[in-house]
Formats: structure tokens, sequence, C-alpha cells
């Protein structure tokens, strides 16, 4: 085992940084030693099923994922790197490796509760991460991210410290560092800022592998560590994960909503998704604590278990599908797309059915993972106590809220950047691209069918890995679910095969423009653009979301001239919490400078000072 | 078997829940109106046509009006009539039923936006942001049921035993405020006044009809028809909110639920006689007027259980 690692980190690391030059023998290292870890993980993780000790198999719900993305990341990679940074490729590979590496590792060593080598393998995934998403050393924006990045993670560490020191005496504590530490890797809302810094500087494969894969490291450590302190303490945890996470879902998508960029915009739908599942492990936490409704219980943190899965394949699916876009047009902004349906087929079939996905819409696997969610919500409804009940209620419908704002929010996105006509000339050329990225796409949406039909299976495995029972009724719902599903399907066939060879009658389609209300040439100018076709929800929503508008004009006599519309939505965590903060600190700092004078004589003094302060101090205690 | 014959005669009756709403506006309007089998015909005259699509158009657009046709005709399979649950229910398929719906209508939106018009796309817009805040109401009415159920969650055992549960007298009143939240609900889903003009001849107005203006012959018959058996399902829901349980005959049954369809479609009617469309910026109000009604049902409801 060990000399496997070992000849694995020297394929992974090392040797793709002595071999630098070699573009084709740097992926090839890169790629394969990526994929055999996954894979050598994944044989681990099945014999692990196997065998008799079953407590760790609550890490293959999170190994999952990692795997999943792992592979499909490093593949993408393969095709994203063509042409980007040459000659620093060896390192990224060593980068994408190690950060893949750190993931497995942090989950191995909190699962063992080895406490210093989880710290250290957090650190290393955290830092491996960091020095991917600073890849880009010419972009300002890629190393303003890659700093808040770093501290972001490093705060993120330094709690999880003092929650490991804290532990034994000061329970309340404990859990205030557990829920920051975690928390800042989850993303949950005024700790989410790195997040839509970071997602768009960095490279696709890596947003991919951060969003679908790292996130769900949080929340595997809040539920582990969570489940620690006992019952006393539950409630408190779950009410605090239910707040976050109704904050954070509804905000995050909000600002989903009025986002430009798209892997933005896929950054803050993480961040929503993480609080639809906080959401979950919140009323899982709230009810074991009230020790009541159990059918509530298992199902929300099925729910959520669920849906990790589930977000990180269609994430992933997403984030990838964003890379074909920026490799293919040179850009992320969505108003400078459009049309790219026809030109990226593949992509763009793939992007419709993952944004499907993601908004939570049957038939798709986003779907069950909701449905156990709002079961879970509406049994607490049903049999909880009064308390249970309203917080059940509240999440029910934020849940509701949180999907018809993600409709809205994905059908912007997908709408702006693949339907209507190309609107810049970028967007006009795009092509699919090379199989190495079109194929973990494919895959990663394919992957959406086993999550949607094995869901009785999964639910199951949910429930043995974490010890509970699974009850019959709540297996029927879900083999129901999918049964209509495939009902669905037929349906949908039979109506497809209708509506196209007996109903035409051997008529054959006709094309033509599009209507637009009388102009003979429509032209993309003419589109709703995505900020447009957002505004409605965006100026409803406007108390929350701040949006920066600027209208240029310019002066004109009798007709008027070109004019400018512009509107941007900058995230309320940074402006209106972080920023005062660090102005704060560095006016405090700024004057504590001035001590700093170069005048001898005021140093002495200082040094006096001190001297008698340690004095009186050693005296007097 | 009551459940099958019921569903049969949804699927056939929908088209005609339109001839009635509209007879009833050309009645206050002192007009003769379109036939009562109107829709039958423009419905079946769309069928012969050619299939035009446009240009800029891709498979989304061909596909979209089927997945809608599809969501719509499985979300009223999952409906139960009194006593007799659908054989497809289970607990929790409210949640499929109204997300069925959601399908439905994430599909018109996207097949709007294919088009690249620019009517199309503002009232895919309009769409998006009303339906959005329209979720919400609809989960706080789901929660109002779950609240007054005896246990249980699927469709049937909801809506069922309702009037049952609340009880008669003054502990009807969160009931019928939640049956008024739903209608709200009911005319904004289904693009009616005051929330959408299905008349209007202006596209700028237009939310439902300016998504479907590309859409012609047989693309066009299918909305048509999926736009009537949504409005029809949704308004047997609402039937079913406050039509106490009736177990007396299937036959008899069947009538009643379809006599209070009947009726719920001349109610339309009256409004959409006297009502006007509101403004565009008012509607969001309107919506969360709704979902206000409906929490105060709930809060109603919790203090004349205690």
């Amino acid at each position: 085992m060990l000399i496997t690692t070992i000849i694995l980190i020297i394929c992974g690391v090392f040797i793709p940084l002595a071999i630098n030059k070699n573009s084709r023998l740097v992926n090839m290292f890169g790629a394969g030693s990526v994929i055999t870890l996954c894979a050598s993980i994944a044989c681990i993780m099945i014999q692990r099923l196997f065998s008799e000790v079953n407590y760790q198999t609550v890490t293959n719900f999170f190994a999952i994922p990692i795997i999943i993305l792992g592979i499909a990341g490093a593949i993408h990679s393969i095709g994203y790197l063509r042409g980007h940074w040459e000659h620093k490729r060896g390192l990224y590979w060593a980068l994408y490796f190690l950060t893949i590496f750190g993931m497995f590792s942090v989950l191995e060593q909190f699962i063992n509760q080895n406490i210093i080598s989880a710290l250290l393998s957090w650190e290393m995934m955290s830092l491996a991460s960091a020095g991917l998403v600073g890849f880009d050393t010419k972009s300002k924006l890629s190393q303003r991210a890659f700093w808040t990045y770093m501290l972001a993670s490093n705060a993120g560490a330094a709690f999880l410290m003092l929650m490991f020191a804290s532990a034994d005496s000061y329970p309340i504590l404990c859990i205030i560092f557990m829920l920051i530490g975690f928390g800042l890797k989850v993303g949950f809302p005024i700790l989410h800022v790195w997040l839509p810094q970071a997602h768009p500087a960095a490279p696709a494969p890596v947003s991919a592998l951060m969003s679908g894969a790292m996130l769900n490291l949080g929340v595997f450590g809040i539920l582990l560590c969570g489940t620690i302190f006992g019952r006393d303490h539950y409630s408190l945890i779950g009410y605090i994960l239910v707040t976050l996470g109704i904050i954070g879902s509804v905000g995050g998508i909000l600002f989903a909503l009025a986002q430009r960029n798209i892997k933005t915009l896929l950054a803050f739908s993480s961040i929503e998704n993480m609080g639809i599942i906080s959401m979950a492990l919140g009323l899982y936490f709230i009810t074991i604590g009230y020790g009541a409704c159990l059918q509530s219980c298992y199902l929300a943190l099925a729910g959520a278990i669920y849906h990790i899965i589930n977000h990180s394949i269609l994430k992933g699916g997403l984030f990838l599908s964003a890379g074909s876009i920026y490799k293919q047009t040179g850009t992320l902004n969505m108003e400078e797309l459009g049309g790219l349906m026809k030109r990226m087929p593949i992509i763009g079939r793939c992007f419709a059915i993952n944004s499907v996905g993601i908004c939570g819409i049957p038939p798709l696997n986003g779907f069950i993972g909701e449905l156990l969610i709002y079961v879970a919500a509406f049994y607490g409804v049903i049999y909880g106590n009064t308390c249970i009940a309203a917080i059940s209620a509240t999440i029910a419908i934020m849940l509701a809220l949180t999907g018809g704002l993600a409709c809205a929010a994905f059908s912007k996105c997908f709408g702006a950047c693949f339907m209507g006509e190309p609107r810049t000339e970028k967007a006009e050329k795009a092509t699919d691209g090379s199989p190495f990225m079109t194929i973990p796409v494919v895959v990663l949406t394919l992957l959406t069918i086993p999550a949607t039909f094995l869901a009785p299976l999964i639910f199951r495995a949910i429930n043995n890995a974490f010890g509970h029972p699974t009850f019959m009724g709540n297996v029927q719902i879900l083999n129901c679910a999918v049964m209509i599903i495939v009902l669905l399907y037929m349906v949908f066939g039979l109506f497809y095969f209708v509506h196209n060879y007996i109903l035409p009658g051997g008529r054959k389609i006709r094309r033509g423009p599009t209507w637009d209300c009388g102009y003979a040439k429509p032209t993309a100018r003419m589109e709703y653009t995505g900020t447009a076709f957002a505004q409605p929800l965006v100026d409803f929503f406007s108390p929350f979301l701040r949006s920066i508008r600027k209208i240029t004009r310019v002066k004109s006599n009798l007709f008027p001239k070109e004019a400018n519309y512009s509107i941007e939505t900058k995230d309320a965590g940074t402006g209106l919490f972080w920023d005062p903060i660090f102005k704060c600190l560095s006016k405090i700092f700024n004057k504590l400078h001035e001590l700093q004078s170069g005048s001898l004589h005021f140093y002495i003094l200082i040094m006096v000072i001190a001297i008698l302060i340690m004095l009186i101090w050693g005296f007097a205690f | 078997m009551y459940w099958f014959i019921y569903f049969l005669i949804s699927l056939v009756a929908a088209p005609l829940l339109v001839g009635i709403i509209n007879k009833v506006k050309a009645f206050f309007a002192g007009r003769k109106g379109p036939r009562l089998l109107q829709l039958y015909f423009d419905i079946f005259k769309l069928l012969k046509k050619d299939r035009i699509l446009s240009n800029t158009s891709t498979i989304i657009m061909e596909i979209c009006p089927i997945v809608n046709l599809t969501a719509v005709v499985v979300a009223s399979a999952l409906m139960p009539i009194a006593g007799y649950p659908s054989p497809l229910g289970f607990e929790g398929d409210i949640i499929l039923f109204f997300y069925l719906f959601g399908l439905g209508r994430i599909a018109t939106i996207f097949a709007a936006l294919d088009t690249g018009s620019a009517f199309e796309g503002m009232g895919a817009s309009r769409e998006a942001q009303f339906s959005a805040i329209v979720e919400l109401v609809i989960f706080t009415i789901i929660t109002f049921l779950a609240l007054i159920s005896t246990g249980g969650f699927s469709l049937d055992l909801l809506l069922d035993v309702s009037i049952t549960n609340t009880g008669v007298g003054l502990a009807i009143t969160p009931l019928l405020l939640i049956t008024l939240a739903f209608l709200i609900v009911l005319l904004c889903e289904n693009c009616r006044v005051p929330f959408d003009d299905p008349e209007t001849h202006l596209e700028l107005t237009m939310i439902h009809e300016a998504m479907i203006l590309d859409n012609a012959g047989p693309d066009l018959a299918i909305i048509h028809y999926a736009a009537a058996l949504k409005l029809w399902t949704m308004s047997g829901f609402l039937v079913m909110l406050i039509l106490p349980k009736l177990i007396i005959n299937g036959f008899v049954t069947v009538c009643c639920y379809i006599i209070g369809i009947i009726v719920i479609g001349a109610f339309i009617g009256v409004v959409e006689s006297i009502l006007a469309r509101a403004r565009f910026v008012k509607i969001p109000q309107l919506i969360l007027s709704a979902f206000t009604i409906a929490l105060i049902a709930i809060l109603l409801h919790s203090i004349f259980r205690y």
C-alpha cells in the first residue's frame, strides 16, 4: 500500500514537474496518475462495502464525487490545457494530483480520527487548490481570487485547530469554531466570499472539482464532528444550520440570477445548493436533538447526501461545459455569447439537461434529492411537535422559492448562452471542440440516468452507511417516483413518435425567419439579453441585491444617439461585511504604522514602556 | 375504474372549460361569442396544418411542446377524485404534481428563448418571474394541507379529507382562505386575468401568448391543449379543496366534480369580465398577497387547533 502510494505520488507530482517540456508526456503522466489514484480509491471503496467494519462506508458518498469529478476533470484538463500555459503544465498536473490526493486523505484521516494528519491533509488540499485558483499569474482577477481563497482556507484551518483545542472544555465555543471552520469551505453566507471569486478565476476542471467535490468535504466535516457533541447540542447545531441554509439558498440563487459571468452564476448556484444541503442537515440535527419524528430525520439526512451526489454530477457537468465555452469563445460573459446550441450541439444538449436537473425538476436526478428533502420537511409538519413543524414548514417553503428562482437563473444562463443568434463574432466560430472536452461532459450527463433510476438502492445504501433503518414506506416513495419518471419518458416517447411520424403524414417541416412583429430580418441585437431576462426579478429583489446601474448617454439634439446601460451585482458578503471590516483594520494598522517613525528616541521610549509593563505584570501576578 | 373514467373524461373535456369561460365572457360583453366547442375545432384545424419552425430554433423548439404536454398529462394522471385515488399516487405525489407543471413551464421558457425573438424573451422573462414567486404560495398551501392532514402525505389523502378535518363553523375559515389563495395561484399559473390576458393582441402586454408566438400548426395545437388540460386539472384541485368527501355512488361523485369544475370555469369567466389585467409591476404584489392569505390561514388554523 505504502509503496503504491509513493510510486503514485512520484508519477503524479514529481515526474510531471520534471518533464515539463514534453507536453504529451506530461499529460499522459498527469492524467494517468490522477485516474489511477481515483480508480484505486474506487477499488478500496468497493472492498469496504463487503467488509465487516462499515463505519467507513460513510466516506463513500463523499469519495464518489471526488472520483467522478477527478477523472472527468483530468480528461477535460487535457483539452483545456491545449494552447494554455504551455510552460507550466507540469505544475498544473502536480497541483491537480495533490488536490485530489489531499481530498481523499481528508476523508480517510477524519473518519479514522487522526486529528493531526486530518488537519495536515486539509491544509494540503487547500494549498494545492489555491495554487490552481491562482494559476493564471498574469490576470489580476485570478490573483485577487487567490488571496481571498488563501485567506479563507487558512482562516478555516485555524478555526478547525481552535475547534480541536476547545473540544473538551467549551462545547458551545467548539460548535461555533466548527461551523466557521467547515463553513468557510462549504460557503455558508458571509463566509462564502471566496466562492464567487475563485470559481471564475480557476481553470474549469478545477472549478468543477472544487464546487462538486471539495465543498462537500465541509459538509462531511460538520456531519462527522457534529455528531460527537451529543444530544444536548444537536438542536443548537440544527437551528444554526437551518438559518444559514435558508439565507444561503435563497440569497445564493438571487445573486446567481443577477450575474453575467457564467462561472460566477454557477458559483452562486453552488452556494444555493450547499444551502439546501445544510437546511436538510439542520432538519436532521433538530429532529435527532428532539428525539422525535424519526421518519423525517432519516429522510432529511438521506436527502442531504443524495443532493450532494446530484449536485456534484450536475454542477461538474455545468462547470466543464462552461470551460468548453470559454475555450471556444474566449469569454464567459453571457451577453457576448448566444446561438451556441447550433454550434456546440453536444455541449448545448448536456448543458440543457444539467441545468434542468440542477433546478430540481423531474425527470432528472436533482428532483429525487429535493423530493426526499420535501417529504422529510412535510413529515416534520405532519408528525412533528410545534417547533419541528414550524421549522419544517419554513424549510419546505424556502426550498420551493429557491427552486422557482433556480429555474429563472438557469433558464437565463442557458437561454443567453445557447439560444437565439450569436451576439458577437466570438460566439459565431465556436465548435464542440476536442473529444477530450466533450466526452467528460457527456459522461457526467449520462451519469444522471443511474443517479435517477437507482434512487431506491442509493437510498438504502445511505441508510445502511449511517446505520439508520430503512422504512418500507420511504422506499415506496422512491419506487413510485422512479416509476412515474419511467412513465414520463414512455409518454414522451409515444407523443414524440406520434408528433413526428404519424401527424405530419409525409409533410415536411417548413422553416422561416423568427416572427418579430413585422421585422423581416431579426438580428441578434433585437434578442432579449440575459440581463434583460433577469431584470424583473432583480428589480423585485433590489433591496437585497443592491445592483449598481450605469447609464451613459451621449448628449444629442433631435435624434437620440447610442446609449449604454449596464448593471452589475456585486457580492453582498464582500461589499457589506468584509470590506468595511478590512478597511477598518487597515486604518488601525496604518495608525500603528506611525510607531515606525524612524526616530531612535521613540523606539527606545517604546522599549522602556514595554519593559515597565512587563515588570509591573511580573510583580502584580 | 371510476378514476379511470374520470381521467378519460378530463382528457377529452379539458378544452371545453376554455369554451365555457369564453361563453361566460361573451355573455357579460353582450356578444354571442365563439362556440362552446371552438377550441376543439381550432386544435383539429391546427393539427392538419404544416409544421413551421424558425430558422434560429434548434431541437429545443422541436421537443419542448411535447415535453410540456407530457408533463401536464402525467400531472393530471396523478389527480385523484373523491374516494378514488389515482393508481399512480404515492406519498409525496403532491410535490411531483406541482413540479411536473414546473417541467412544463421550463420547457415553454426554453422554447421561447430558442427563437431569439425579443417578444418571446420578454414573455419568458415575465413567466420566470411570476412562477418563481407563485411557487412560494403553492408550497405554503401544501404546508397548510399537511397541517390539517391526519397522517399521510399523498394528494388523495391531503385533498379528500380537507373539509372533514377542519370541521365546520368558525374553523372552516382557514380552509376558505386557502381556497382563495389557490384561486389566485390558479389564475396566475394558467395565465388568466388579472395576471395575463389570453385575448390580448399586443405582444408587449402578453405573457403566455408571447412565449408561443413562433409555434405554428401541430405545435400550437399541442400547446393549446396542454394549457386547457392544465386549467382543467388545477380547477379539479380547487374543487377537491372545497368539496367535502362524497362517498355516494361513483357516478354521482364524478358528476359532482365535473359540475364543480364547470362552476369554477364560469367563475373565471366572471372574474375575467369584471376585472382588467393588472399592471406588470403590481402582479408580484398580487401573488405576495396570496402568500400572505395562505400564511394567515396557517396561523388561524394553529389558533383554532390549540
